[in-house]
């Protein structure tokens, strides 16, 4: 029952991060995948809903700030912050993501060549490759600290990125029925997500594997996961009802099985967006600090 | 140019806490908040077992982590190596800390007074702090800049920390340095760590 | 931000300990920003501790009490609210004066003051303003740590505290005290001198059942069982003197009582009034101070057909029930061990041998084992505290360098130096050594609450005074007791269990309490006076040349404490008030009297009885009597220090001095005799036997105690951070503490807690036969797996301490007193106790 902030030495818990920050990590990356995935499938509304919750997440970040209103000096040091380059990166996925839906909805799909046409065109792409970088910057965020072993991996930013698309399209998935605009096509998004899925849990995998023969507080917050305190949540939790249940299930029922019924689709999807929230929650959470002797 | 940095001798230190107090007094570090700290361990098993005393501050590290995260540049080094947080500047977005291995900087929520709904004559004059920031050990600058050793050597009852210019071959810290074997805590974080330790 | 209209540093005292460390204050328009060590102290050398740093917030307390305090709740127990009530100065003092006066009138003998304010006690009050008023009872400090000390140093060598040279000491057995590690008196002084020692390879063995941060530090630490010193250190002696033949001959015949020729009923053989020695010259019985004579130390003598044998040949075969064998399994120290470090001690004594110091030849001994409270805080602990000075002797290390010596047998220049008895033992100069009798005894009924008559040897008495006080008492006296005065004493926090304490003070029909807070005594006092804090107040002379200053500072030095900043409110030095109180009833002028003499006030300095003086003048008078008219109280204030340095002779007096050191205590056996007559005229049954000629190991009641689940002992350890009790309302110290793994908690052996299925942070009860304490446990490798440690003074709970309120775990409320409990030679109240141990649920 030590307290934490006991002097004593040993492995120590990241605290100062926590549900804010988290949950914008969750919204940041799935607002982001969902934009991305709307230009894809060339849907608008998506697009507009994506960049809503990647809104959403950026207030609550900026509520965590301990002085909120000076959110703007976070621009200044893009040259070696990466929480800088974030800002600047949102800032671009939210002004081109805004102008192009914009132009779409009034522009009424004006054909190339015009005005209209180039800045959507431009935006478009902009907006494509910024919603990409704000996927994977939080996980360079992570990845470079020597402070917390357990984030000190350079698979954060390919998770985060494969965890923020499956995010995306899951929000898309249960929000089609009320989507305006084009029909979406369930069956190749089901698909979309098997495949990610599947690498999500190679990469975590992977990651651990790595991990657990790393340092003292990596090797601890490993133990958290798969036998301490956090394992139910872990293994039942993200691995379990996130990656393999929807898995399995897909694998029995088989595709068209699926389709048939909706709920059924919306309840796989519930269930690997709360695997993804959980995720985000136990890596910010199983952050360990190395003793100092 | 200079370098300045800090060798603490583990076999004669104590445990005493001066340093610790004598920080606070020093920079009148609200509420709950320490620069400089004692930890402890205890190794062996009874009766061969002894408790360990390491204190730690800031380590003024060449390659500061903490600064390198900063989205707002409030982190910065000095030319002399000193790692400074300006309160002004700090948006309170705690990645420093986050990316810092040694624990030397502290979130400051804002209720620092020691007594209960209460200010000191003390307090009022020598706290400048705004809350909503980091805070760390800044190797009292103030004092450093006028030639005076930092509080917590100044302090020290065992005289076992040292203060002074590591890129000066002549100075004490410099000779403990080489001649001690001294350490620095954690190497293999890539830090650079100002403070070393000798002895155990 | 505008500069500073005032920016300045002022020499004073750290009153945190009673180190009285030199500070420096530095004051910023009117408010105190930051205390330094002064530099220009030889204690402090301008280092301080956590506490002395941490002072200044304490000055900013607004807890402080700034006004008097008058009780309308007439019902006192703890946790009783008084009802203060603020009244002035004025009703105060005519309230204290009319109660007083009373009091002097019916029998003076029925005030008594309790304090541990040092300087207050030994200028002013118990040899000055309480004679003067007519009371002997003015020594109330209850459970401390010197009972059990100050007697057999006074006895074995005539100072007044156990110290030792550090400055060439190469192996020291710290006996139950934390010498040099941020603890006991002079604490930074001897911090930073064994800072140097341990990097000179200085071996350090520490004797404690507690890994303390002297222990953290040891070269070796021995976890000894509790109350079991006395065998360890006989046992230690028993190797050196009959297995390793090891001791210090020339020594020993020559400065100590050794070759003395005792007979079979103990009492020195005497020639007119002269003890003899054995002349192995002559083969003659000879005085003890003929000269050119060859004492023996050992064998057997037949003089005038009286069998005899010297006192050393006494004290080898006295020991030799101590072989390591036997005394293993008391004290759980191996055999081996104590037969090692006899070895080690004995070798690093390198007897015979000598070194030059400042021109002069002086023997080298570099060795010492010094004592203080942990060892000697048990019902036989006189016993082990002579027992410890046998051993120094034996090995020659006393004042000699790197040896035994105590502050201070002689004074600068001469002033004060030992005397000597008419056996040519050596007794305490008179500048230090009163409060005791050592060689003639007075047989009367005692009149004071401590009982002297009945305690001739102890130099304090006072646990005597709360046995006399609470319950039923069987030592009748003449008067009870009407007023008590305190000042600067938790006699409710500090001492036995509080329940036990607060029956004694609820005897006491008025009490009065000067106090910087409402502490657990002011809660039950009818009159509070707000006392100045230690950075507003005047004191000379803060760290007392004769009593506590260790020559390790190498000066004999007379500093000052001075006001830093402006009294909060209305508070006063309570002296001060003392003496305008003794204006008031009229007996300033008997106060002057003394003073002039207990201060050696010399002309035109005196105080004029006639006269009124204000304390800064009489303060005045006092230093310009000692260092000329120069040397003004201004001057002082200026310069804070008036520093001579020491002498070789000074800091080593052993080889010039004359009189010789006991190793044998004939006097013990008359005290013997004399004690029981007094408890005859007394009329009660008094148990004399601890009266030895040579001391002994005897299991304190808790070893009786030991049934069932009473199967551990609790100790007391103090932490370099915090001081008794007076620190625990500091904001800072407490936020340590609250940090620090230990300080707060209960420890216990990981395995002896496991063994009880109590984990690390767990709620535990430790109960007592006196009381029962809650706390945290923590589970360590660092404790002697019989043992349960507590840490400081914790646990108040005075409403007007709301930072320590709570904080911690009171140890004294698991002390139990009655006079068995009580070390019947010094008064020393035992803190040998047994506990059961048992999860909170
Ligand atoms: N548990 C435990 N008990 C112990 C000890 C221990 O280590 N642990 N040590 C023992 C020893 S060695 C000793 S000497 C005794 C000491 O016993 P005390 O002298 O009674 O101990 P203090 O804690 O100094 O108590 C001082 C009291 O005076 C008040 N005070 C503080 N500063 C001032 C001041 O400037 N003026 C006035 N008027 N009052 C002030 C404080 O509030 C406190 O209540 O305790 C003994 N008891
Ligand atoms: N930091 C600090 N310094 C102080 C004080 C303080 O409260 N804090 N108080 C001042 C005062 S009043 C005094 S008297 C001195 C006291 O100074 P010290 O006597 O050096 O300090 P203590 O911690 O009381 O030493 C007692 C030690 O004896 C151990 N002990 C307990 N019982 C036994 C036993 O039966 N046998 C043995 N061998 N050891 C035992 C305890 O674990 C403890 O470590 O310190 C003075 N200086
Ligand atoms: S002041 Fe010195 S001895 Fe005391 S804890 Fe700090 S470093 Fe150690
Ligand atoms: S110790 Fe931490 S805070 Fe200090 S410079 Fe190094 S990284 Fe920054
Ligand atoms: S908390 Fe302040 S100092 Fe730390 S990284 Fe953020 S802005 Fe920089
Ligand atoms: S250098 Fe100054 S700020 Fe840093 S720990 Fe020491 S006293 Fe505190
Ligand atoms: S040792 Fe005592 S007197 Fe010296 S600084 Fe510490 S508390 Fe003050
Ligand atoms: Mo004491």
């Amino acid at each position: 029952m030590n307290r934490i902030d006991e002097f004593l030495i040993g492995v120590k818990p990241q605290r100062e991060w926590g549900w804010l920050v988290i949950t914008y990590l969750f919204l940041g990356g799935a607002g982001a995948g969902l934009f991305l995935i709307s230009l894809y499938i060339d849907h608008t509304v998506a697009g507009a809903l994506g960049l809503l919750v990647l809104l959403l997440g950026t207030v609550l970040l900026l509520l965590d700030l301990g002085r909120p209103e000076r959110f703007w000096r976070a621009f200044f040091h893009p040259q070696s912050s990466w929480i800088s380059r974030g800002c600047f990166f949102i800032a671009l996925v939210v002004v081109c993501g805004g102008l192009e839906t914009a132009v779409r909805l009034f522009g009424l799909g004006a054909p190339l060549g015009t005005v209209a046409g180039t800045v959507s065109l431009v935006a478009r792409s902009v907006g494509a490759a910024a919603a990409i970088l704000v996927m994977v910057y939080t996980g360079f965020v992570l990845a470079p600290s020597p402070a917390i072993p357990f984030w000190n991996s350079a698979f954060f930013p390919i998770i985060f990125f494969a965890y923020s698309l499956l995010a995306g399209i899951d929000i898309l998935i249960l929000s089609s029925p009320l989507l305006p605009g084009p029909t979406l096509d369930l069956a190749f998004l089901e698909r979309a997500q098997n495949y990610l899925a599947v690498a999500c849990l190679i990469l975590l995998l992977s990651h651990l594997s790595i991990m657990s023969g790393s340092a003292v507080a990596a090797r601890e917050s490993i133990r958290l996961l798969t036998r301490g305190k956090w394992a139910p949540l872990f293994l039942g939790g993200v691995v379990g009802a996130g990656l393999i249940i929807p898995l399995v299930f897909v694998a029995f029922a088989g595709q068209s099985g699926l389709q048939a019924v909706f709920a059924v689709t919306a309840v796989l999807a519930l269930l690997r967006l709360f695997g993804d929230y959980l995720f985000r929650f136990l890596v910010i959470r199983a952050g360990m600090y190395d003793p100092l002797l | 140019m200079a370098r300045y940095g800090m060798v603490i001798d583990l076999n004669i230190c104590i445990g005493c806490n001066a340093c610790t107090m004598a920080c606070k007094a020093e920079h009148a570090s609200p509420s709950g908040v320490f620069f400089a700290k004692v930890l402890e361990k205890e190794v062996g098993k009874f009766p061969a077992a002894r408790r360990v005393f390491l204190p730690v501050l800031c380590n003024h590290c060449e390659k500061p982590a903490c600064r390198d995260v900063c989205p707002t540049g409030a982190t910065s080094k000095r030319e002399d190596g000193v790692v400074l947080i300006d309160y002004d500047l700090c948006i309170g977005c705690r990645s420093c800390i986050e990316a810092c291995p040694y624990g030397s900087r502290t979130f400051y929520d804002g209720n620092g007074a020691y007594f209960e709904g209460h200010t000191t004559l003390f307090e009022t004059a020598k706290q400048t702090l705004s809350e909503g920031v980091v805070m760390k050990c800044n190797f009292c600058v103030h004092r450093v800049d006028q030639g005076l050793d930092p509080a917590c050597v100044q302090t020290c009852p065992t005289e076992c920390r040292f203060f002074g210019d590591l890129d000066d071959p002549k100075s004490r810290v410099s000779h403990l340095v080489s001649d001690k074997k001294a350490r620095s805590l954690l190497p293999d974080k890539g830090l650079e760590p100002s403070v070393f330790y000798i002895g155990s | 931000m505008a500069s500073p209209r005032e920016d300045v540093w002022v020499h004073s005292s750290c009153d945190m300990c009673f180190a009285a460390c030199g500070i420096l204050a530095h004051r910023v328009d009117g408010v105190l920003t930051k205390i330094e060590g002064d530099p220009d102290c030889p204690a402090s050398g301008g280092h301080l501790c956590a506490k002395g740093q941490a002072g200044l917030i304490g000055l900013y307390d607004p807890s402080r009490v700034t006004r008097p305090l008058r009780r309308i709740n007439p019902r006192k127990g703890i946790g009783v609210d008084p009802h203060w009530e603020e009244i002035s100065w004025e009703t105060a003092l005519y309230m204290l004066t009319d109660k007083l006066t009373k009091v002097r009138e019916k029998d003076p003998r029925g005030l008594v003051i309790s304090s541990f304010d040092q300087i207050a006690l030994s200028y002013f009050i118990r040899p000055v303003w309480a004679p003067a008023f007519g009371t002997p009872n003015a020594d109330w400090v209850g459970y401390y740590c010197g009972n059990y000390l100050h007697a057999s140093m006074y006895l074995t060598n005539g100072s007044f505290h156990s110290d030792f040279d550090l400055d060439y000491c190469n192996y020291a057995i710290l006996l139950g005290n934390q010498q040099g590690f941020m603890a006991g008196l002079n604490a930074t002084v001897t911090a930073r001198k064994m800072a140097d020692a341990r990097r000179r390879g200085m071996r350090v063995v520490v004797v404690d059942p507690v890994g303390t941060n002297a222990a953290a530090k040891a070269d070796e630490w021995v976890p000894i069982r509790p109350g079991t010193d006395g065998a360890f250190i006989l046992s230690l002696i028993d190797v050196l003197l009959n297995e390793l033949d090891c001791y210090d001959r020339d020594f020993l015949a020559c400065r100590t009582n050794a070759p003395y020729l005792v007979q079979e009923d103990g009492s020195y053989l005497k020639a007119d009034g002269k003890p003899l020695v054995w002349n192995e010259k002559s083969a003659t019985a000879v005085p003890f101070d003929q000269d050119g004579t060859q004492p023996a130390l050992d064998g057997r003598f037949v003089v005038g057909g009286k069998s005899c044998r010297p006192a050393f040949q006494a004290l080898k075969e006295h020991v030799r029930k101590y072989a390591p064998e036997n005394v293993a399994a008391t004290t759980t120290v191996s055999a081996d061990a104590i037969r090692r470090i006899a070895k080690e001690f004995g070798e690093a004594a390198r007897i015979g041998s000598t070194i030059v110091i400042d021109g002069k030849v002086l023997p080298y001994r570099p060795v010492a084992v010094n004592i203080y409270r942990g060892a000697g805080a048990h019902k036989h602990g006189t016993h082990t505290a002579l027992a410890v000075q046998i051993l120094n002797m034996i090995m020659g290390a006393y004042y000699v360098p790197g040896a035994h010596r105590g502050p201070n047998l002689v004074g600068p220049a001469g002033r004060w130096g030992p005397g000597v008895n008419a056996d040519g033992l050596i007794t305490p100069p008179s500048a230090i050594g009163h409060g005791a009798k050592y060689y003639d005894f007075e047989e009367r009924k005692p009149d004071d609450l401590g009982l002297h008559e009945l305690f001739p040897i102890s130099t304090n008495r006072s646990p005597m005074y709360q046995v006399n006080l609470g319950g039923k008492s069987e030592f009748a006296l003449p008067y009870e007791p009407e007023v008590l005065i305190v000042c600067r004493r938790n006699l409710l926090m500090n001492n036995v269990n509080p329940e036990l304490s607060a029956e004694a003070l609820r005897k006491i029909p008025f009490i009065v309490s000067f106090s910087t807070h409402l502490d657990e005594v002011a809660e039950f006092a009818d009159l509070v006076l707000p006392e100045a804090h230690y950075l507003e107040r005047f004191d000379l002379f803060p760290n007392r040349p004769s009593h506590t200053m260790s020559p390790a500072t190498g000066y004999f030095y007379w500093g000052l404490r001075q006001p830093v900043v402006e009294t909060q409110g209305e508070a006063r030095r309570w002296i001060d008030v003392l003496y305008e109180v003794a204006d008031r009833m009229g007996f300033l002028g008997d106060v002057y009297k003394l003073q002039n003499v207990t201060l050696g006030l010399k002309d035109p300095y005196k105080l004029d009885p006639e006269k009124r003086y204000t304390m800064e003048e009489i303060y005045d008078r006092w230093t310009m009597s000692l260092f000329g008219p120069e040397r003004g109280i201004a001057w002082f204030k200026e310069h804070g220090y008036h520093k001579v340095p020491r002498s070789a002779e000074e800091k080593y007096p052993g080889p010039s001095l004359r009189p010789r050191f006991p190793i044998y205590f004939e006097n013990m056996l008359r005290a013997k005799k004399s004690v029981a007559n007094v408890a005859s005229q007394m009329g009660i049954e008094w148990d004399v036997s601890d009266y030895q000629a040579l001391p002994d190991w005897k299991p304190c009641p808790a070893y009786e105690d030991g049934k069932g689940s009473f199967d551990l002992y609790v100790v007391n350890f103090k932490i370099p951070f915090h001081s008794l009790s007076i620190t625990t309302q500091n904001p800072w110290l407490n936020d340590l503490a609250e940090h620090n793994p230990y300080a707060y908690k209960i420890l216990i052996n990981t395995e002896t807690a496991e063994r009880r299925k109590i984990k690390d942070g767990a709620t535990i009860w430790v109960e007592s036969e006196a009381g029962k304490v809650k706390g945290e446990a923590k589970l360590t490798e660092c404790i002697h797996p019989e043992v349960v440690g507590i840490a400081g003074v914790f646990g108040s709970w005075a409403k007007g301490k709301p930072v320590a309120k709570g904080k911690g775990v009171h140890f004294n409320t698991l002390l139990p007193l009655s006079k068995d409990r009580i070390d019947p030679i010094s008064t020393g109240v035992d803190s040998c106790v047994r506990v059961k141990v048992s999860p909170a649920v």
